[in-house]
Order: C-alpha cells, then structure tokens, then sequence
C-alpha cells in the first residue's frame, strides 16, 4: 500500500483518530480547565519573585535583559510560563496517550490497522492544540483584567497566529517524546527530562541574555524558544515585530523533519516490539 | 500498638518505593526541581548586579539567592509531598481494595490514619533532602551551621503538615477523587508560604492567610538561621506562633477527618471512589 496513492485514507483515518480523542476529552474536560486555569495561576509565584528580586530601585542587570516595570514584567513571564505549561501538557499528554492504549490493549489491536502511524503520533493533536488556545486567551485576559496590561487587538490576533503556527511544530516534538513509549516501559522520566531541559534552556523565566553562551546557543535551537521569543515581541511591538516568512518557514520545516523522525522512531519501535513480542507489555 | 503499626505501615510503603525508586524520585524531587526551582533559579539570576542579589537582599537582608531558592523549595516539597503522599498512598489503599482492612484495626480511627500520613511525609522528606543536597552540590547553596537552630521549627511545620494530610484524606473520604483540588491546595500552600519569595510582597488579603499557615514561619525561621535573612517577626515571638498555627491546623485537620470518617461509615463509601 502505497503511501501516496492511499493519501486520502490516511487523512480520513487521521481525521477519525482526531475525532475519537476529541470525544474522549469532552467526557473528562478537566484537561481544557487545567489549560485554562494553571497557565493564569502558576506565574503569580514568579511575578511575587521577580518582585522581590528587584528590591527598591538599585540598578541591576535586569535593565537591560528583561523588563523592569510591573506590567511588562507579568506580560514577559506570563508568555513565557504559557509555552512552558502548553509545551508540558503535549509532552506528557502525548506520552500518557500511547502508554494509555498499551495498558488497556487497545495499542495492539490498533497497529493490525494498515492505517498510517500518524493516527497514534498526531490523533491528540488537534484536542491540544485547542488547550493551546484556550491557554493563550485566558492569559491574555489574565494580563489586561489582572495586571492592566495594554494589549493591541492586532497584537493579541497575531499572537494567537504564532501559537497556531507553533502548534503542530510543539506537537511534533511530543510525539517524537511519544514513541519512546514504545522502547521502555515507563518513559515518563524521559518525559520529565525533555521538561526539565525545556525549562532550562528555552527562556520561560529569563531572557537567553544571562544564560552562558553555550546554553542560550542551545537554547537559539529550540522551536520552544522561538515560539516564546516570538510571542513576547509579537505581544509587546506588534506584528510588524516579526519576520512571519521566516518564523512560518522555520516552524513548518522543523514540523516536517521532526515528524518525519518520528515516524522513523515509531516504525523501528512497532518492528523491534512484534520481533520481541513486548508490544503490549505494560 | 499505634507505634508498631505506623512502623509496619511504613515498612510496607517503602517496600512498595524500592520497587519503583525513579517514579518517586521524579514525583518528589525532580518534579519540584523543574517546575519551581531551575525556572526561579534563572529568574533570579537576571536579577543579578555584579553576580550579587542586591534587590534581594533589599527585600529579605540576605544576597544569597540559591539559598533562598532552595530552602523555600525544601519545606515546598514536604507541604506538597504531604498533600500528593497522602493522596497517593490512600488512592493505592483503595485501588489494591485495602483501605476497609486497615480499617478494621482495633486502634482509634485517627490512629488508623497516622502510617497515611507518617508515609506520605517519610517520603516527601526524601525527596526534600535530595533537593536540598542538589542544591549544594550544584547550585552553590551554603548553610550556615546555625541551621540546627531551625531544626525545631522544621518539626513543628511538619506537625502542622500531619494536619493538612489529616484535611486531605477527610477530603478524599468524600469525594473518593480530588487531584484538581489537591493540586490547587498545594500550589497555593506554597505561595502562601513564600516558597520562592518573602511573604513581604503578598498583596494584604493574602498576607493575613499567609500568617496563619505555619509554614510561613517555618520557611521564615529556616531562612533566618541557614541564611541569615531578616525574620518577619522576632524569632522569640515567631516560635509560639508557628506551633499555636501547628496545633491550629493539626487539631482542624483531625475534626475534619473525624467527621469524614463517620460520613463514610454512615453510607458505607469507604471504599468507593
């Protein structure tokens, strides 16, 4: 079965691995609330922090690589916790997804299915994407009703295109965290691993400006970063701000190149499972 | 007879951690480390004048901003620890359909539920030192030796946080499942506390609940004597008052918890969730 000539099935079959999810995240919403609510609670703490961290106007570093005044300051942190928190839903979400069907035994039974792997990667997709939007909008509310935030509606629409266009490049990169899944039988530790490094190397909390240069050059390789990057001077200048052919250019390519490992990733997985016969094993 | 069966209950529990160390080390340590610490850790970095805290030691009279990180995260990961340990070990009672068994030992219903919270805070103790040994082993956090001096506010935090598992298993006994609830309670513990920042910069309604948490004072007087920082209030008036909070929120903890327990002895829901 050719994947070209059996493309318009594979689309239906994705398309109905969408919707099945779709339906399994309407019976539990406590995910769409969780989207809503932890991306406007979390920052608090950091905002409180980065309070007292300045202290009564002595001149310090934060002048010149992050923002000094209060609004600007919850605008910086609240953007950057929003990728972070979005970036730990589809990374976990992904990962429990897979884990899920393997230890209701569903997992087998769906790889008899000649339909592409896609289904299993990018089935949950769409349901995050939405949390992803969800999350955007309730922190933009956050900032204007909480801190009085000035937010130009061109901004907040073009911010909302960055997150649109982030999101399938963030879900690829779940799904790559996915297939592990796959290779061991618990993979929630690498899970929190891909957490832990996104938080330290993509700029949430502080600009890349303090990191050693080793780091934020790691950091400048991260769709995470870009996203966050982008999002920050789309909300703060505007979107003339943004270079969209290049960002559109960066995100999709990576999409696609990521994707396309993954599905590598998930092949070579299902092969070395059916060899070994642990497919199913939990 | 409570202290043998709180020691075979908790014989029992670390059985069950030995066989899946990673998943607790990740759930008490790791968990915390890149949620709250490495993100404030760089927050605090910007921060930074000359690598000196100088906003910070303006707010708290102490420049060391691991310390205050890590510190805070250390009694952050007992209250939380607490609340998480709690739910786990009775959700695993439930699930392996033993909960009504312990029940229905001859010992006083609160004393049944004492290895609950003995386990929960056993192990949210690992997970607080390991975060703490980190720090000073790769962030540079240096405690003073007057560190000792805090050892007793630590206890009677932590007699305090015995009242919050007692509120969390009264919780739990009623609504069988709570993880959006718990998740919440833990968060705002923490920011109420001042895990990452002083309570100075709380807002005047969240600074009155702030002061009747025990943990305030146990981070506080942690602070002050590992790091030197100012204490919110004279340490000789600091050490009542937590441990009349301590007791406040213990003996809250157990009405709540008694009442529960008679609901679901009255609708036979003990087991259900």
């Amino acid at each position: 079965m050719g994947i070209r000539s059996d493309l318009p099935l594979h689309a239906w079959a994705l398309v109905a691995a969408a919707k099945r999810e779709w339906r399994v995240a309407r019976r539990y919403p406590d995910v769409f609330i969780g989207a809503v609510a932890w991306p406007v609670v979390t920052p608090v703490v950091f905002v409180f922090q980065a309070r007292a961290s300045m202290g009564h106007g002595t001149p310090h570093r934060s002048g010149q690589t992050i923002p000094t005044d209060s609004v600007h300051l919850a605008v910086f942190l609240y953007l950057g916790w929003l990728v972070a928190s979005w970036l730990a839903l589809l990374l976990t979400e992904s990962s429990a997804s897979l884990s899920g069907q393997r230890v209701q035994g569903s997992l087998e039974t769906t790889l008899l299915s000649p339909a592409t792997r896609l289904t299993l990667l990018f089935g949950l997709a769409p349901v995050l994407l939405v949390t992803g939007a969800l999350s955007y909008i309730a922190v933009l509310l956050a900032l204007v009703l909480g801190f009085g935030a000035h937010i130009a509606l061109s901004s907040a629409l073009a911010g909302g295109l960055v997150i649109l266009l982030a999101g399938p490049t963030l879900a690829a990169i779940a799904a790559a965290a996915g297939t592990t899944t796959l290779f061991m039988r618990r993979s929630g530790g690498l899970v929190d691993i891909a957490r832990a490094l996104s938080v330290t190397f993509c700029g949430f909390t502080a600009p890349l400006a303090i990191m050693p240069t080793w780091a934020a050059k790691i950091g400048r390789l991260l769709p995470p970063t870009w996203t966050v990057d982008t999002l920050r001077d789309t909300i703060f200048g505007g979107p003339s701000k943004t270079d969209w052919p290049r960002l559109s250019l960066l995100l999709i390519g990576t999409f696609l190149v990521i994707s396309a490992l993954s599905l590598a990733a998930f092949a070579a997985g299902e092969q070395r499972g059916r060899r070994s016969g642990t497919l199913g094993g939990v | 007879m409570v202290s043998r069966v709180v020691l075979l209950s908790l014989r029992k529990d670390f059985r069950n951690v030995v066989g899946s160390p990673i998943a607790v080390l990740n759930m008490t340590a790791l968990n915390p480390l890149y949620r709250l610490i490495l993100p404030s850790y760089l927050l605090a970095t910007a921060f930074l004048y000359h690598g000196r805290a100088v906003g910070l030691a303006q707010s708290t009279g102490s420049v060391d901003f691991q310390g205050f990180i890590f510190v805070g995260a250390f009694m952050n990961i007992l209250m939380v620890g607490a609340i998480i340990g709690t739910s786990a070990v009775i959700g695993f009672e439930r699930g392996s359909g033993t909960l009504e068994q312990a029940w229905t030992t001859p010992s006083s219903r609160v004393a049944t539920a004492v290895p609950f919270a003995v386990s929960a805070l056993a192990l949210s103790a690992i997970g607080a030192f390991t975060c703490l040994l980190l720090g000073v082993a790769a962030f540079g956090v240096r405690l003073r030796w007057t560190t000792v001096f805090a050892i007793p506010a630590v206890l009677i935090g932590v007699a305090g946080m015995v009242g919050v598992c007692y509120l969390v298993m009264a919780l739990l006994l009623r609504m069988g499942q709570a993880r959006a609830v718990l998740d919440g309670g833990g968060f705002f513990l923490g920011l109420l506390s001042g895990n990452i920042f002083p309570v100075t910069v709380l807002p005047g309604p969240l600074r009155v609940i702030s002061s009747a948490l025990p943990s305030t004072y146990a981070i506080d007087l942690l602070r002050h004597f590992a790091l030197g920082s100012w204490p919110l209030l004279s340490v000789r008036w600091e050490y009542p008052l937590e441990a009349v909070c301590s007791a406040g929120l213990l003996g809250l903890g157990v009405f709540a918890f008694v009442r529960a327990e008679r609901f679901v002895s009255t609708t036979g829901r003990l087991g259900q969730f």
